[in-house]
């Protein structure tokens, strides 16, 4: 099954990229090589140094829909947009030189994708053709913005692959010391007889759930301990004691490498998340003045309840139409 | 004005974790259990554990890295989006119904945000608030836990995953609506 959630989240996303792209390339949405007239006031560019200049200089709305359309002009809120500029003056030809525009807030979607598929959201750099004798008096000046093509497939390449794959690595990374912290005191939870006791309390309802385990199966005590901290909202603490229920689960396990029925009770049990408090989200309602923050517990509550229930119940209903492999499905 | 239920959430949270250490490491000195060896022999698993999991973890963070980035995400939302306006679920809730099974920090986001617009006790943000406590990330669960033990034949687990977390959706739009008219 995940097989073909992870064929079906690439394929898609790779046809997905490339239908936008090829329909912008069509279309010439970005008027690759072609220029757009800025504006400056008089005085708006000051001389920074040898063949340097910056100020602010605007763009008005008709120059945008001249050069790209008036569909990509929706996006502003007002009729000019100004920006701050940085202007390096060639010193073979005068009238040449490279441009830096800084995105101000506000800019239509179409400069903001620019500027992304550039490396930089927050600036584009172009070539500008311009005269630096006229910037005292209010004028105008032609700015070629850098070709852009298959933005979408290298945003997928840059933001969603190498950016993520080097994120996964922290994320996990970052799981070793709260791992190894609640690993050792489960440890010693252990060791004391606490987790059997703690097993033993809920054993009932447990040795119903998980009629394949062994009531007095260390993993009934590793599953307990990771309800609670669920229960609990410990997320921190879940985590290490659910690897470890699950290590134990796969002790009974006659088939490496696939799932076992208690693996995958346990898994929904995970995933329906019953939580007394939901810390994280009465926290941010505290912080955006909420007037009652925690007044979400209950049909938070309720709501994870009744899929805890009916999961439980789905999950025990189709286990026998996913047989392991190699075994012949019980008869119910 | 904090009611004392916010202040008992408060101090439990807070309060927990180190009760919780504190109150197993005495049981366990009273039962004679040498803690400090048994501690530090339990945590030298969290190294492999922690390492086993990358492998499964870039992949499925990867691949849904890809279809976010892609915008293959914002065509989902939209092309279902008939479908649960018919059933009464807001359409505003709906990329965060879909993100919230597959990346955390983005739903807490994507939350954030719903309720900066809609107010934290509108409708809106009571809802998106119910969805991000009654959800998991379920691919994210299914990734780690399964990647820690090397299974890579999940049979039903992903399905009944997706569906308890339908279930979760119902219910918290029906529960919000009924019990905050």
């Amino acid at each position: 099954m995940l097989n073909y959630i992870w064929l079906g989240l690439i394929v898609v996303a790779i046809f997905v990229a490339l239908g936008r792209d090829i329909r912008e390339e069509s279309n010439d949405r970005f008027k690759n090589g072609h220029a757009i007239g800025l504006e400056y006031a008089p005085g708006g560019l000051k001389p920074a140094g040898p063949n340097h200049f910056a100020g602010t200089a605007f763009l008005t709305r008709s120059a945008i829909a001249k050069l790209y359309g008036s569909d990509e002009t929706k996006g502003m809120k007002s009729d000019t947009l100004l920006f701050p500029l940085d202007l390096l003056q060639s010193q073979t030809n005068p009238h040449v030189g490279a441009l830096t525009m800084s995105i101000p807030t506000g800019a239509p979607p179409i400069l903001a994708d620019v500027a992304a598929a550039g490396g930089d959201a927050t600036k584009i750099i172009g070539q500008a053709r311009f005269d630096a004798a006229a910037f005292s008096a209010a004028g105008n000046m032609e700015f070629t913005p850098p070709s852009v093509h298959f933005r979408i497939l290298a945003k997928v390449a840059n933001d969603g692959i190498l950016k993520i794959a080097d994120t996964a690595v922290s994320l996990a990374l970052g799981l070793i010391g709260v791992m190894a912290l609640w690993l050792g005191i489960m440890k010693i939870a252990e060791a004391a007889g606490l987790v059997l006791l703690l097993a033993k309390l809920v054993r009932p309802i447990m040795t119903r759930v998980f009629p394949d385990v062994p009531h007095d199966h260390p993993a009934m005590g590793a599953m307990v301990m990771n309800m609670t901290a669920n229960f609990l909202g410990l997320s921190n603490a879940a985590t290490p004691l659910g690897l470890k229920a699950m290590e134990e689960l796969n002790k009974l396990n006659s088939h490496a490498g696939t799932a076992t029925n208690a693996m995958c009770m346990f898994l929904t049990i995970n995933t329906t998340a019953l939580t007394l408090v939901p810390a994280t989200v009465i926290a941010i309602r505290l912080t955006m003045g909420s007037t009652n923050p925690t007044d979400i517990i209950m049909p938070t509550f309720l709501a994870t309840l009744v899929s805890l229930i009916l999961g439980v119940a789905f999950t025990r209903f189709i286990q026998r139409f996913f047989p392991i492999q190699g075994e012949v499905p019980q008869q119910a | 004005m904090e009611s004392t239920f916010v202040i008992v959430t408060k101090v439990l949270s807070s309060a927990a974790i180190p009760l919780i250490i504190f109150t197993i490491i005495v049981i366990a000195a009273i039962r004679k259990v040498k803690v400090y060896e048994e501690f530090v022999e339990g945590a030298k698993e969290g190294f492999t554990t922690a390492v086993r999991i990358i492998p499964y973890l870039v992949a499925m963070l990867v691949a849904i890295g890809m279809f976010r980035a892609s915008g293959a995400m914002d065509i989902l939302t939209k092309a279902i989006s008939p479908l649960t306006d018919a059933l009464g679920f807001p359409s505003e809730l709906m990329p965060l119904a879909i993100i919230r099974n597959l990346s955390g920090s983005g739903s807490l986001g994507l939350m954030t945000d719903i309720m900066k617009v809609h107010g934290p006790d509108s409708f809106l943000g009571r809802l998106s608030g119910a969805m991000m406590g009654s959800h998991e990330t379920t691919f994210y669960v299914l990734a780690v836990y399964f990647g820690s033990i090397g299974v890579k034949r999940v049979r039903h687990a992903a399905l009944a995953g997706i569906f308890s977390d339908v279930v979760a959706l119902v219910m918290s739009v029906i529960l919000v609506k009924w019990l905050f008219p």
